[in-house]
């Protein structure tokens, strides 16, 4: 009873602190600013704004003035941009060929392809100069104005005729025809520069600058997760850190839950994850039946279109835009058809879909939609990794903190299928350990069955992996009933890994009127690539294999170094950035620490172990293999599209190798005597090597959640 | 409840699995034997390009016949769409022809029809589509492949309201020509292209199921063999 009282006491304490904390680090400069916000309408030529006019001004700003001038500009393209422009075309190129029309290559009429082929786009840009007239603070500028396309605006703040900040930039998305930037200083004078590729006038435009308090409910969240953890992994007591060493499964649960979910709010409807826009679009007409309602909202989310929030204000008015054209009395939507029955390779979109489908029935705005999208995701992963972490017999620790790892959490808080790779692999694998684990103990069919499951469902989306299976080959034959069984049951592995094989060479025929183009092979290949040919890929690696076998091998140690010696952070949230180099070698100091303390009670053969290595680099291979056959341009030097994502599913069998170090040996090292030892004190203290595990990754994922999503879009 | 279940599911395993493997086997074998027959549309000729304007190409009388050379790459056609404007009018009753006619590799120009071999005619009743609408027009002769002539015009029925029309526009379409009262035409019929390939629904999945329940079944201990031998089943263990 005391004890569930001190922590009902302690609950509501992080609750208060978190939203005490909430206010005075995101509000505190706020307080006594002496205003909430002023607006202005950027009149050109000097001419002074009658303050009257300004009905909603909070506080009657003195003597300010605008002044206004209109130029021409060219800028170039950001590699982006362009990259993207070019693969439109290529595509377009493709489409005509296939079609068998004449392809001629067309520019937007804003673009200029300059004398060296840079791509450039005409802008105009208005130089507005608003004089305060007195110091303010100013934690936000917004600048309203009209726009049809893309535009944006630069400002520099000066005090006392000294520049404090200098050279902000913030964009304008037309469809929300607002920007808003965080400046957070004193000034006096904001001089602001407009580029649009619209001509505007100086009547258009409408500035503010504010200073609210402005309460948050997620970065109270986050204030409150932070809280939570600190008190579990050093406050929580006895009773908590013995059901931590029990069941870790719930703790990794809970833990997941709470990051999944700051991430998925974090985000909303920014589309931020590896191409979540291609997953959209399949989760989104999975959750209809043989009609599909496509609402304009839903529309610009598969096309990568909606408009992106840099800050809360611009996602109020992001959010508003979204549910505004998700109406189908506004515009309505496009009717659709599909095939009742999804092909076997979409049904990974299930949980997905789920979300979409909730969304839709409980009426909730379209970015709570996209949200309850990402939830079903993350509730699936949650799912089948708490399975993963129960089920492994001593290692679950090391399954948890894979399970943790900040790239898997995101993904799984994404629209994306790769969450089923990672935890069905997980799962798949923890399954097939135990069995090369307990060499002596029988298969149990209800083991095999899940095994098999979990990995023929982690690789549905991405079939290569289905080789890992194929340790269960080098399973003893003590392992089954008798020498028929061991036959049968390995010559259906085989065949099961060949049919997932062969379907991506010869996949199961689609319905609808892509048949043609998908089902033939002159035109297979990744579509966001430019000069990619399966086919013709394919005859370069077969006349050159030996060319081929050194840029495989270059580009696969290329990466390794890359990750561990050349400073590629690889520990990540997508496109939101990532962690730092540093982070990559913590993570895998704490994955051998995980690893080499797990208390199992034997190590693997080393046979095995050397298997589990080839095996490693076999899946690494076949992976870097594949992409140089869809994605890479035929006969690159490169392989390009490899990420150091596709590498996790095997981050398990590589640090089960270092599991159980020093227990079968008799003869110790002095190495394997100190790990032995050290091992064997860490499972008598109270959770202290779950709470060092559990600790560094919230403490790694939670740093990753501030910078990248709380600090730059929502603060 | 839950142990019940479990302990179920481990006494009966050497029953359920064989059986699962078996009916993964059987959706496996009928996934192959029964395919389903889906339709594919290709849209050929509807969008205009840049600076073109589409037009309606009306019949001039009951034997006026707008005429359609294509080719179907050696596959079956399963039936084409066409714009149909109604001028407005319900037209009940009234109905659209379309024969269709094989051709060779002979140049027949727009005197084909007399020379090609008919393979069947057809007629759909354009008081059941709505004004500007794309209707989808059956064929039903599994001879339409390769060398095609669609021609269509229309029978009143005694209704006396304006004729129909066929949406066009001025795009050249390759391995195409259109044929307007007997002459070829500067323009072409905005259409779709039916045509329809086989899917096997539950093939992908029923064969790797039936490889986990095989895999999963060659690790029951079955009763028999446990009695002869005297060990216990697996989940046992």
């Amino acid at each position: 009873m005391k004890t569930k009282i001190r922590h009902l006491i302690a609950a509501l304490l992080i609750l208060i602190l978190a939203a005490a904390l909430e206010i005075l680090v995101f509000n505190g400069d706020t307080i006594g600013s002496g205003y909430s916000y002023l607006r202005f309408d950027a009149v050109s030529n000097d001419e002074q704004i009658d303050r009257d006019t300004n009905a909603d001004d909070s506080h009657q700003a003195t003597g300010y003035h605008v002044t206004s001038k209109i130029s021409d500009k060219l800028t170039a393209l950001s590699a982006d941009e362009a990259n993207e422009i070019e693969v439109r075309m290529d595509n377009e190129r493709i489409l005509a060929e296939y079609r068998g029309e004449t392809y001629t290559p067309e520019y937007d009429e804003d673009i200029v392809v300059g004398e060296d082929g840079t791509l450039m786009r005409k802008v105009r840009q208005m130089h507005i100069v608003l004089e305060l007239g007195q110091d303010y603070y100013i934690k936000k500028l917004r600048l309203d104005a009209d726009l049809t396309k893309n535009g944006g605006f630069q400002a520099d703040a000066y005090h006392n005729g000294e520049p404090v900040q200098d050279g902000m930039y913030c964009s304008i998305d037309p469809k929300i025809d607002a920007g808003i930037m965080s400046v957070g200083c004193h000034a006096d004078k904001l001089d602001i520069t407009l580029l649009t590729e619209d001509e505007l006038t100086p009547e258009d435009v409408q500035i503010e600058i504010s200073a609210k308090l402005q309460f948050n409910l997620l970065r109270a969240a986050f204030f409150a997760v932070c809280l939570f953890t600190v008190y579990i992994l050093f406050f929580a007591g006895k009773d908590v850190y013995a059901f931590l060493k029990k069941k870790p499964e719930w703790f990794f649960a809970i833990f997941t839950l709470m990051l999944g979910g700051l991430i998925i709010e974090g985000l909303g409807s920014n589309m931020v994850g590896y191409d979540e826009y291609v997953h959209a679009k399949s989760a989104y007409k999975l959750s209809f039946g043989s009609t599909i309602e496509t609402t304009e909202a839903a529309m610009q989310m598969v096309g990568n279109n909606l408009p992106y929030f840099n800050n809360p204000e611009e996602r109020e008015l992001v959010e508003a835009y979204e549910d505004k054209v998700n109406d189908p009395d506004y515009i309505a939507p496009d009717i659709g058809h599909q095939s009742r029955l999804p092909r076997t390779e979409t049904r990974v979109y299930y949980p997905m879909a789920a979300g979409f489908y909730l969304g839709r029935l409980l009426h909730t705005g379209f970015a709570d939609m996209m949200e309850l999208a990402r939830l079903g995701n993350l509730l699936c992963y949650i799912f089948i990794v708490f399975w993963a972490v129960k089920k492994a017999k001593g290692y679950q620790m090391v399954v948890a903190a894979i399970g943790m790892f900040p790239n898997n959490v995101f993904i799984a808080s994404s629209l994306s299928y790769d969450m089923l790779v990672n935890a069905g692999l997980l799962l798949g694998y923890v399954l097939l350990l135990n069995e090369i684990l307990t060499p002596d103990e029988k298969i149990k069919p209800s083991n095999a069955f899940f095994m098999l499951f979990s990995f023929m469902a982690g690789c549905l989306s991405k079939p290569v992996y289905i080789v890992m299976s194929l340790m269960l080959l080098f399973l003893p034959k003590k392992k089954f009933q008798n020498r028929v069984s061991e036959i049968v049951f390995k010559a259906a592995l085989l065949f099961l890994n060949g049919l997932m094989i062969y379907n991506i060479f010869f996949p199961t025929p689609v319905s609808g009127g892509d048949y043609a183009l998908v089902s033939n092979s002159a035109y297979a290949g990744d579509k966001r690539s430019i000069g990619t040919s399966t086919v013709g890929q394919l005859q370069f690696v077969m006349s050159n294999p030996l060319q081929y076998a050194v840029i495989l091998l270059r580009s696969m140690f290329g990466m390794l170094m890359d990750y561990t010696v050349k400073g590629n952070p690889f520990v990540s949230y997508g496109y939101m950035g990532a962690a730092g180099y540093l982070a990559n070698w913590l993570m895998i100091a704490l994955g051998l620490f995980a690893a080499l303390f797990a208390n199992v009670k034997t190590s693997i053969r080393k046979g095995m172990g050397a298997l589990t290595h080839l095996m490693n680099f076999g899946v690494v291979a076949i992976v870097f293999s594949s992409m140089y056959i869809s994605y890479t341009a035929v006969g690159s030097s490169n392989i390009l599209g490899v990420q150091g994502r596709y590498v996790i599913p095997l981050f398990l069998p590589f640090l089960s190798c270092f599991m159980g170090w020093g227990i079968i040996r008799v003869q110790k090292t002095k190495a394997e005597g100190y790990v032995v030892k050290l091992r064997n004190r860490l499972q008598v203290l109270p959770a202290v090597y779950e709470r060092i595990i559990f600790g560094v990754m919230m403490a790694v994922s939670l740093w990753m959640t501030l910078k990248l999503i709380i600090l730059t879009i929502n603060v | 409840m839950l142990n019940k279940i479990k302990h179920f599911m481990t006494k009966y395993v050497y029953i359920y699995l064989p059986i699962g493997t078996l009916l993964c086997l059987a959706g496996f074998i009928g996934s192959y034997l029964f395919p389903n027959t889906v339709l594919d549309t290709y849209k050929v000729n509807v969008d205009e390009a840049e600076g073109d304007s589409g037009y309606v190409q009306y019949f001039t009388g009951t034997e006026d016949e707008i005429g359609y050379m294509m080719e179907t790459d050696g596959r079956v056609m399963k039936g084409i769409q066409i714009g149909i404007d109604k001028n407005g009018q319900a037209l009940e009753g009234t109905n659209l022809i379309y024969r269709i006619y094989k051709v060779g590799d002979s140049d027949f120009g727009a005197d084909v029809a007399a020379h090609a071999e008919l393979l069947e005619e057809e007629s759909f009743d354009l008081g059941s589509c709505m004004d500007g609408q794309y209707p989808y027009l059956p064929f039903t002769n599994e001879a339409d492949t390769g060398r095609l002539y669609i021609t269509f015009s229309y029978r009143a029925n005694g209704n006396t309201q304006p004729a129909p029309g066929i949406f066009m526009n001025h795009s050249d379409i390759e391995n195409a020509v259109t044929y307007v009262g007997g002459a070829k035409s500067d323009g072409s019929i905005k259409c779709y292209y039916i045509y329809s390939h086989e899917t096997y629904p539950f093939l992908y999945d029923s064969r790797v199921m039936f490889c986990i329940f095989l895999a999963a079944s060659a690790c029951v201990a079955f009763p028999a063999y446990s009695k002869r031998k005297g060990v216990g089943r697996s989940d046992e263990n």
